[in-house]
């Protein structure tokens, strides 16, 4: 019966057979055997896209630690400057960052207490 | 019935079989995916996505072929709970695979579970940022500076699902990897998992409260700008 696993399976055995092919090549050729709509496929462009951008963001606070910034500095200075970059007021940007140290923090709570 | 016929028509498949790599390709990849047969080549992916250090490159092979994956599979109804957008998605795929890796690695006692937990919440929080980053450039909420306040509001409970996901939705990536390993590395997954849950619950509450206090620090010297 067919599952996420056996869907995987399949995906993985793709790119293990291509090795020198680019994977996102490869996962697109096959999404497209198996029939994936072109509403799934802009959905996975845009996921890979968010990856992509965590996997960006992650790299910059793994080097501003590496320099010895703590992790709280780090996401107050990238905060700002994303208020800077799109001219919030000063009062935009005390509510804003108040907003997303408010969402850090429940979604902090999730992840640190729902584990196993 | 003729036998003889049937078996001629049998042979003349299976020759055709034979000689077609694609048709046989197609055959025994159809056969994988109705009989969920984990493949040599997926366990060795995985064990090898395991093994190597935190953040390798090649990682992101692993992520990606996740996502396709979890996409595929929710078009199909197999993965009813999971959301439907695109940055959910890609959240609970980081969220599940840095989990079950830093899970493995404190399993077999080569990685702290403090610092399993400090890489998970580095996740947590880059995953925030490039949200928010994301939901200005990409016009979600371009108009905040000229509609003022309200509107960005709008965008900030979409936030917990991709600094927390929810265990249920990562729980099909940790279940699937548990499922392509060896026992010995189940084992060392499932230990790692309690230790580090153990851990987090512990220390919850001094890392939500250095997450306040990073607000009420940035606030003052907002103030002390405007004054």
């Amino acid at each position: 019966m067919e599952s996420f696993d056996s869907i995987l399976t399949t995906i993985l055995k793709s790119i293990e057979s291509n090795p020198n092919q680019d994977v996102d090549e490869v996962i697109a050729s096959k999404m497209s055997e198996l029939g994936l709509s072109a509403d799934g496929q802009k959905k996975l462009e845009e996921t890979n896209s968010y990856l992509e951008a965590f996997n960006e963001m992650f790299a910059k606070l793994q080097a501003a630690k590496q320099e010895g910034e703590s992790r709280n500095s780090w996401v107050q200075g990238e905060l700002l400057l994303i208020a800077d970059k799109h001219h919030l007021s000063d009062e935009q940007k005390e509510q804003f960052i108040a907003d997303v140290a408010a969402a850090c923090e429940k979604g902090l709570k999730t992840t640190l207490t729902e584990g196993e | 019935m003729d036998y003889e016929k049937i078996a001629e028509v049998a042979n003349n498949i299976d020759n055709a079989i034979k000689d077609n790599a694609a048709l046989k390709s197609l055959i025994v990849e159809a056969s994988s995916v109705m009989l969920n047969d984990q493949s040599n080549e997926t366990r060795q992916s995985i064990q090898e996505f395991l093994d190597s250090p935190l953040e390798d490159k090649k990682e992101m092979v692993m992520k990606k072929a996740y996502a396709a994956a979890m996409v595929a599979a929710q078009e199909r109804g197999l993965l009813p709970n999971l959301p439907n957008n695109s940055s959910a998605i890609a959240a609970i795929v980081d969220e599940g695979l840095t989990r079950v890796k830093a899970n493995y690695k404190v399993g077999i006692g080569i990685l702290d579970p403090e610092v399993a937990i400090d890489h998970i919440v580095d996740h947590a929080e880059s995953r925030a940022i490039a949200y928010v980053d994301n939901a200005f450039d990409s016009g979600m909420v371009r108009e905040v500076a000229a509609e003022g306040i309200a509107k960005l509001a709008y965008m900030i409970p979409e936030m917990g699902p991709i600094i927390g996901p929810i265990a249920e939705n990562y729980k099909p990536i940790i279940k699937s990897v548990i499922a392509n390993v060896e026992e010995p590395v189940r084992t060392a997954i499932k230990t790692g998992m309690h230790v580090v849950a153990t851990t987090a619950k512990k220390i919850a509450h001094v890392a939500v409260e250095k997450t306040k206090e990073y607000a009420v620090n940035i606030t003052k010297k907002l103030v002390s700008w405007l004054t």
